[in-house]
């Protein structure tokens, strides 16, 4: 006669069976005294340990639940000033790459920018200095910023696309030719190149017109 | 706590349809003191078992409940918190055990009677079934440490998915540590 495996008891004990296992063992466990008789000394031992880890004694501390709110309203109170943190970093962050961008274009050199419409409807410029102060990175032409480093090595990844007064352009010398004159208050855009240093390199309209 | 805010955490915590939609505050902190209420002390017993001392116990069932408040305020999943609680407190235990390198946590060290003796037992009554106590407790011990967790979650009272959960293993071999487990101690005692 085959007996059921001690596992198949114990999980039986425990509610673990799936149906068909149950009918299966409740079949057995009918015509089965042997069987029976381990699924007793399974249960009383299950309420033995039960028992034992029911009966061990924990300690404690005075008025738990009171350390508890302690402990959430210091846990919000910090979350709290770490997002306002962040909201006042990235407000920061944003001031000082305006500023940046500001004081790089008011350092320019002045060159004078020819705007040209290419068959995509990108605008693409050079610079009547001859190609002295401008580079090529990724097939973009960026004239160059004087401050910058040009040791420094740049990367595409830190070419930030974004609108820039026309106006701060003409501050720094950058006049853009089919609007020097008319639309001085308009932008345009353009990819910034930055700078390991963070600092930026150079400047490519890339159209706003 | 009266029945209408009573039945307010009640839907908070339950219902599906508003399952993943944040909870104000002041709601979040009564469904973990709710919580808490409700699993603090199992929690500490399950740690006291696996040989932690009590200001560290308290120190994790308390990380696990502030744990708990941020993965609520962050719409994390609500279906069973009893069973998250343990998963917590289950790996804050283990991470600073690991730390301490603490020694092998025992039940017979700890004092209490898992086994009512009757008022008019005799005194060799007495002395037999607190022997017999400190044997289940010394074969409890005395077992490898997956089969002891298993066997400690069991005894109080979470199903084999919660216990799977807790300990990171699969529900199957959660049933052959706990088989194995009761074989070993039916075994020694």
């Amino acid at each position: 006669v085959s007996h059921l495996q001690p596992e198949l008891l114990v999980r039986a004990m425990d509610d673990e069976l799936s149906a068909v296992e149950r009918v299966a063992l409740e079949g057995h466990l009918a015509n089965c005294e042997s069987c029976r008789q381990k699924y007793r000394e399974l249960g009383a031992l299950s309420v033995r340990i039960e028992n034992a880890v029911a009966a061990t004694p924990v300690a404690v501390p005075l008025n738990p639940r009171a350390l508890l709110e302690s402990a959430l309203a210091r846990n919000e109170a910090a979350s709290e000033l770490s997002s306002k943190r962040r909201a006042a970093g990235t407000w920061r962050w944003g001031v000082a790459m305006a500023a940046t961008l500001v004081l790089g274009a008011v350092l320019l050199p002045r060159h004078f920018v020819h705007v040209s419409e290419q068959g995509n409807g990108t605008l693409q410029f050079d610079t009547r200095s001859a190609g002295a102060g401008t580079f090529e990175l990724d097939g973009e032409t960026f004239v160059a910023l004087p401050d910058s480093n040009p040791g420094l090595p740049v990367s595409s990844a830190r070419i930030v696309q974004m609108e820039v007064p026309v106006s701060s352009l003409a501050d720094a010398g950058i006049l853009i030719e089919a609007m020097a004159d008319e639309s001085a208050d308009r932008s345009v855009l353009a990819d910034v190149l930055l700078g390991a240093d963070g600092e930026p390199r150079g400047v490519h309209v890339l159209s706003g017109l | 706590m009266n029945e209408d805010r009573a039945m307010e955490l009640a839907v908070a915590i339950a219902s599906p349809d508003i399952e993943r939609r944040p909870l104000p505050d002041q709601i979040l902190r009564d469904v973990v003191l709710e919580q808490y209420d409700r699993d603090h002390l199992a929690l500490r017993r399950y740690v006291t078992c696996l040989g932690m001392d009590a200001d560290a116990a308290q120190d994790v069932v308390h990380e696990a409940f502030v744990k708990l408040f941020g993965h609520l305020a962050a719409g994390g999943d609500r279906t069973n918190l009893h069973a998250w609680l343990y998963r917590v407190v289950h790996n804050l235990s283990r991470n600073r055990q690991t730390k301490t390198e603490a020694s092998h946590g025992s039940l017979d060290d700890l004092t209490g009677f898992a086994e009512p003796v009757a008022a008019d037992a005799s005194p060799e009554q007495k002395l037999l079934a607190d022997e017999r106590e400190r044997r289940l407790r010394r074969a409890i011990d005395s077992l490898p440490e997956t089969q002891r967790e298993c066997l400690i979650l069991r005894a109080q009272g979470l199903k084999y998915r919660e216990i799977a959960e807790t300990v990171g293993l699969s529900v199957s071999t959660v049933a052959e540590h706990i088989q194995r487990g009761l074989d070993a101690v039916k075994g020694s005692v």
